[in-house]
C-alpha cells in the first residue's frame, strides 16, 4: 500500500519571456569594432573623459558625444577591483567552478569595465594593480550581443578572458579614483 | 510649516526561508493587521496605501500592488508603488511620510515585502543569463577595497556577523537564529565571494513589514507612545561613473548629512542612541559607520572591534539582528525604519536599547547607489 504523500504546496515552473530591445547607434558601432578586434570609446570634448563603451553623452557634463569623438583604447589594462566567485546555481546558470571576476581599467579609458574574467594566475595572486591583457576569441566565434551600460557582456562575447600581461604593477595611487 | 508625522504602529511577519503557509496577500495582511492593531485602527481608518518591493522579476509577478489592492484595503484609495531596488523599504516609508507632512493625508498605511521562495532572486538579478553572481559578487570588490584601505583585521567581519546573529536570538520575528556561534565557525563557513563567507552573508527570506503613519492630530489621540519622524532623506547616484567611490558613496554621505540637519543633529555619534542600518554582508557595518559620519574615514572597524556597536555598547547597531539575519529584500529597508521606530517607542522587547530616544533607520540598494534614511525620536522636536 502506498504511503500517504505530503500535500503539494509548491511547484517549480520555469517560465521564459522573449523580448526585443533596440540597440543604439553607438552600441552597434562598439559591437562592430569589437568583432573587428578593436575597443573604442568616446572622448568628451567638455570633460576630456573617455567612456568605454561609448554612451553618446558625457555622464559628468551631460554634453553629447558623437562619431567625431571616437577614440580607440588599448586591450591592455589594470585590475582595479576583484572578487572570487563561488557560482550560485539557478536556471540558466552555466558556471560551476570558482573564478575571478574583476573590474579592468583599460589604458586610455576613464572608468573600468565590469565582469572581466581573469585567468592564468593563482587565485591568491590576483590583486588590484595587476596589469592584464585581453585574450580575444577567434574571429569566427565573436558574436553580436546586447551592449549593456557597463559593457561587460559585449566585451565577453568577443574577448574570452584576461590574463596577466607581465608588465609591472600599476601604482595604487594611479587607480585610487578609478575603481569605476 | 509642514505637518508633523509620527509612526502610530508597526507590524511584521515571522520571517522564514519559506512561508508556504500563506500567499503573498496573506503574508502582507499578517504584517498589516499587526500594525493596525498596534495603531488601534481598522482598515477603514486608512486614507492611502504606499507599497514597495524589490524588482518584480524576483517573484515573476509584474506590478503586484495592483492585484493586492483589495487585500491591502486599498480599493478606492490612493495606492502608490515605490521602486528603488534594495533601498525600497526605506524610500517607501519616506514617500508615505511625505503624504502626511505635506498635509495630503492624515493616516497612511505603508507596507513592503518579498517572498523570495516564490521566485529566484539570482535569476532575477542576472536577467536569466548565465554568470549571475548575486548582490554579493557586486559588493565583494568594494568590501575588499575597504579592508585594504583601512587595514582592518580579517575578523572585523566575523565580529559583525557574531553580534548581529546574537541580537537575532532576542528578536521573535527574525529568520536566522544561530545559537552558539563562534568567530571560528564563521571563518570556517564557505567563502562565497572573497572575502565574504557564507555566515557573513544575508539569507533569502519571505516576509513583510508594515507601519501606520499619522499626522500630529492622530498621534496626539493615540493612547500608546509614538515615534516622531524628525527627518527623512533619499539620495541616489549613478552606479558607475569616472571617479566614483563605491566604497564610500557621495550619495550616502549627502543623504546622512541632510537627515541629521533636519533632525537638528550636529554630532550623530553622540546624539543618536542607536542605529538600525542595512548590512547584508558583514563588512558593510564599518563601511556604513564611516559613510554615516559616525566614524572617521578608515576607522569604522575600530567601533566594531571595541564593542561600541554591541547591543549594550555606546552606539548599538542592528539591534534586531539586521539584514544578516532577516532578508525579505523589499521589506529589508522598512524593517530598519520599523526597528528604529520601535526603539524610540520603547517597544522593542528583548532587543530594546534602554532609554533610546533618537534613532536612525537606513537602507541602501542598487550598486550601493540608492539611499534612504530617517531619524525618529520619542519627542516631536
Amino acid at each position: 500500500m502506498a504511503e500517504q504523500q505530503a500535500p503539494v504546496v509548491m511547484m517549480e515552473e520555469i517560465v521564459s519571456l522573449e523580448y526585443t530591445t533596440l540597440a543604439t547607434d553607438v552600441g552597434i558601432r562598439f559591437m562592430d569594432c569589437l568583432i573587428e578586434g578593436r575597443i573604442i570609446g568616446h572622448k568628451s570634448k567638455q570633460s576630456g573623459l573617455v567612456y568605454v563603451p561609448p554612451k553618446g553623452y558625457c555622464l559628468m557634463t551631460g554634453s553629447p558625444t558623437t562619431a567625431d569623438d571616437e577614440v580607440e583604447v588599448s586591450d591592455h589594462g589594470v585590475v582595479t577591483g576583484f572578487t572570487i566567485i563561488e557560482p550560485i546555481q539557478y536556471p540558466g546558470q552555466e558556471e560551476t567552478e570558482r573564478y575571478v571576476q574583476a573590474q579592468v581599467l583599460l589604458d586610455g579609458a576613464s572608468s573600468a569595465l565590469g565582469l572581466c574574467r581573469i585567468q592564468d594566475i593563482p587565485f591568491e595572486e590576483v590583486r588590484a594593480g595587476l596589469r592584464v591583457k585581453a585574450v580575444w576569441r577567434p574571429p569566427e566565434d565573436r558574436q553580436q550581443t546586447i551592449v549593456d551600460s557597463w559593457g561587460g557582456r559585449a566585451i565577453s562575447s568577443c574577448i574570452q578572458h584576461w590574463v596577466p600581461s607581465g608588465e609591472p604593477d600599476a601604482d595604487p595611487a594611479s587607480i585610487a579614483k578609478n575603481m569605476y | 510649516m509642514a505637518e508633523r508625522c509620527a509612526v502610530l504602529g508597526g507590524g511584521q511577519t515571522h520571517h522564514r526561508r519559506v512561508r508556504d503557509d500563506v500567499s503573498i496577500a496573506g503574508m502582507l495582511r499578517e504584517a498589516a493587521e499587526r500594525a493596525l492593531a498596534d495603531a488601534d485602527m481598522d482598515w477603514s481608518d486608512v486614507d492611502a496605501v504606499v507599497t514597495g518591493k524589490a524588482p518584480d522579476p524576483f517573484e515573476g509577478i509584474m506590478m503586484p500592488e495592483l492585484y493586492l489592492t483589495d487585500a491591502l484595503g486599498g480599493t478606492g484609495k490612493p495606492n502608490i508603488r515605490v521602486h528603488t531596488a534594495g533601498s525600497v523599504g526605506g524610500s517607501t516609508a519616506v514617500v508615505a511620510s511625505h503624504l502626511i507632512s505635506s498635509g495630503v493625508h492624515e493616516r497612511v498605511l505603508t507596507i513592503s515585502w518579498e517572498k523570495q521562495s516564490e521566485g529566484d532572486t539570482t535569476w532575477g538579478l542576472s536577467g536569466g543569463r548565465s554568470g549571475g553572481t548575486g548582490a554579493g559578487g557586486a559588493f565583494a570588490p568594494y568590501m575588499l577595497r575597504y579592508r585594504e584601505n583601512s587595514g582592518a583585521p580579517e575578523n572585523t567581519g566575523f565580529r559583525v556577523a557574531l553580534k548581529d546573529r546574537r541580537n537575532a536570538l532576542k528578536n521573535e520575528y527574525a529568520h536566522l537564529k544561530l545559537a552558539n556561534l563562534t568567530e571560528e565557525a564563521i571563518k570556517e563557513s564557505p567563502l562565497l565571494w572573497y572575502p565574504v563567507h557564507r555566515l557573513e552573508s544575508c539569507p533569502t527570506s519571505d516576509g513583510a513589514a508594515c507601519m501606520i503613519l499619522g499626522n500630529e492630530k492622530a498621534a496626539r489621540a493615540h493612547s500608546k507612545p509614538v515615534a516622531w519622524v524628525r527627518g527623512t532623506a533619499v539620495r541616489s547616484e549613478l552606479g558607475q561613473f569616472p571617479g566614483r567611490d563605491p566604497v564610500d558613496p557621495q550619495a550616502g554621505r549627502d543623504c546622512a548629512a541632510d537627515v541629521y540637519r533636519q533632525a537638528g543633529i550636529s554630532d550623530p555619534r553622540k546624539d543618536l542612541d542607536c542605529v538600525e542600518c542595512y548590512v547584508p554582508f558583514s563588512w558593510y557595518e564599518p563601511m556604513w559607520l564611516e559613510n554615516l559620519h559616525l566614524a572617521p574615514k578608515n576607522e569604522g572597524w575600530k567601533l566594531t572591534m571595541e564593542g561600541v556597536t554591541e547591543l549594550d555598547g555606546d552606539l548599538p547597531l542592528n539591534m534586531s539582528g539586521g539584514v544578516l539575519s532577516t532578508n525579505p529584500i523589499g521589506a529589508s529597508g522598512m524593517l530598519r525604519f520599523l526597528e528604529a521606530s520601535m526603539q524610540v517607542r520603547g517597544v522593542a522587547g528583548e532587543h530594546q536599547v534602554d532609554g533610546a530616544s533618537l534613532a536612525l533607520g537606513h537602507a541602501y540598494g542598487g550598486n550601493a547607489q540608492y539611499f534612504a534614511m530617517w531619524v525618529v525620536g520619542s519627542d516631536p522636536d
